[in-house]
């Protein structure tokens, strides 16, 4: 699964929506404190990883995941 | 100490306000969120089972001086959905904590714009030099939150808390004035009235 189409799943977005990198919490409906928890555990489920605290709490953007899961050799996502 | 500070009348966001818990405000819905699995799960009080009287022996422990308790309110119904209790040590450092009781307000904005509230309330009325708490390293959206509001983890209590059989580290939180100066930046776009 694509990163954009992840993260309109997790946050029930509509559909059409490009998410870009800059936007974060506050920016998305639905990326809250408990969406940010749903994000995590979509991420490690869907590229197969493990985020331990200081890399969840450290993801502020969706340029942060991207460069998340570039630093864990993820490239294509 | 700030003893002779007052509470502002009016400590309000664009969708919650922030008023001192009375024994008036003891009821059903408040013992009903005490016994919710879900909303309890990182509260002590889920180890005993509380009445009416136990809510309102709670309330008067707070004195609205130097310990504070705050219900929070919707700005359209009244409905009380959570509380905050603030408690200033000598050192002039405040120890918070909060539950959002009305899980219907869970995912919404009324968490953020009441911490917002609380910490304007901690620094800018009552001028405490610092905020802190602890959290279980379990519970990720209350480290979430406070993390965007840019509290500092100062400290690992190992071992030091169960979560339904678990036993856990506990984290040490902490926020320093200027650091909220900053931090609030992010938060620009809620309005706040404290007055």
């Amino acid at each position: 699964m694509m990163l954009n189409q992840l993260i309109i799943e997790t946050f029930s977005l509509s559909s059409d929506i490009i998410v870009i990198d800059s936007q974060g919490p506050g920016d998305l409906p639905g990326w809250d404190s408990l969406g940010h928890v749903n994000l995590v555990n979509a991420l490690e489920r869907t590229y197969s990883i493990s985020l331990d605290m200081d890399e969840m709490i450290a993801i502020e953007t969706i340029s942060d995941i991207k460069s998340l899961l570039g630093d864990k050799g993820i490239l294509k996502f | 100490m700030n003893m002779i500070l007052k509470i502002p009348k009016e400590i309000r966001s664009d969708t919650v306000y922030l008023k001192p818990l009375t024994i008036s405000d003891a009821k059903q819905h408040y013992l009903n969120w005490l016994a919710d699995h879900e909303v309890n799960r990182f509260l002590d009080s889920r180890f005993k089972d509380h009445s009416i009287e136990d809510l309102q022996k709670y309330i008067r422990n707070f004195d609205q001086k130097n310990r504070f308790l705050f219900g929070v309110f919707v700005n359209t119904s009244h409905c009380h959905i959570g509380n905050f209790t603030l408690d200033i040590s000598p050192h002039n450092v405040a120890y918070f904590g909060y539950l959002i009781g009305e899980k219907n307000y869970w995912g919404t904005s009324a968490a953020t714009e009441a911490i917002c509230l609380i910490l304007d309330f901690a620094f800018k009325v009552m001028k405490v030099r610092k905020v802190w708490g602890g959290i279980s390293k379990n519970n990720l959206p209350a480290i979430f939150n406070i993390h965007r509001f840019g509290f500092k983890r100062e400290g690992v209590l190992r071992d030091h808390y169960t979560d339904h059989g678990e036993i856990t580290d506990t984290l040490q939180y902490g926020l320093l004035k200027d650091e909220w100066v900053i931090s609030q930046e992010r938060f620009k776009k809620i309005k706040r009235v404290i007055k």
